[in-house]
């Protein structure tokens, strides 16, 4: 019981103890310690999700351009935007199996 | 009272990392596809100018990838249709402040309570002309 009680005790102690330093290592140096591993987390998901970024965004410039939505532009629409775009077009062709 | 050794070791990782991507994202080492999602997150966010930057931070390092020239054609198209809708806006400013005489809107336009409006009207339109000034500006940093 005895044991219990110190190992607790000494727990509760060091847990205090490493969160009063990490707490005042991050008021005096304003860093965030998990943020970074974070930012390294967010980096990978962002470098995965690209590709439906592009569609999306892609798919915006359709809207703004032609006022409606990209499913429904026209043949001579497409080309259009095509024309403007080639890299771009010739892409989502690909992406989208048109 | 020392701290353990696991926490030392999480805090130096921490502090490595954290300063560590801090100073390759900036340099511009991280992986282009990062900037690139950041520059369409921008981009979604009405944002050119965090666009531009992340762009030029995409492709400060390395080549451009196929993924970062569509990227760019989208922000660039994005500008151009931005510029076409601040030409749009100008031209109808234009044929309120300059209708064909004998129009209705050039008789309006000769009387005195007007004249706040058509100031206001030309004001309007030489911002809407400095704003395509700097979005041609974006365009052609974007270009380079």
């Amino acid at each position: 019981m005895g044991r219990i009680v110190k190992t607790t005790a000494a727990g509760g102690v060091g847990f205090l103890a490493g969160l009063l330093l990490e707490q005042g290592l991050e008021s005096l140096t304003g860093l965030d310690f998990v943020d970074g591993l974070f930012a390294v987390a967010g980096s990978v998901l962002a470098a995965l999700s690209v590709n439906r970024e592009l569609v999306r965004a892609a798919s915006r410039n359709i809207e703004q351009m032609f006022g409606k939505d990209p499913l429904e532009i026209s043949e001579s629409e497409w080309k259009q935007f095509k024309d403007a775009n080639p890299k771009t077009a010739e892409w989502l062709e690909k992406a989208l199996k048109v | 009272m020392l701290p353990s050794l696991s926490l030392l070791t999480g805090m130096v990782t921490g502090l490595a990392t954290k300063f560590g991507v801090a100073y390759l994202h900036k340099q511009g080492h991280l992986p282009q596809s990062v900037y690139v999602n950041k520059a369409l997150k921008a981009l979604e966010n009405d944002d050119l100018d965090e666009a531009l930057r992340n762009f030029k931070l995409a492709a400060a390092k390395k080549r451009l990838t196929n993924q970062t020239e569509i990227a760019q054609e989208i922000i660039g198209q994005a500008m151009m249709l931005r510029i076409s809708k601040l030409q749009d806006k100008i031209a109808e400013i234009e044929g309120i402040l300059h209708p064909p005489i004998f129009s209705l809107q050039y008789l309006r336009n000769l009387l005195p309570r007007e004249r706040l409006y058509l100031e206001s009207l030309r004001e309007e339109r030489d911002g809407f002309a400095q704003a395509i000034a700097v979005l041609e500006r974006m365009k052609a940093q974007l270009d380079e």
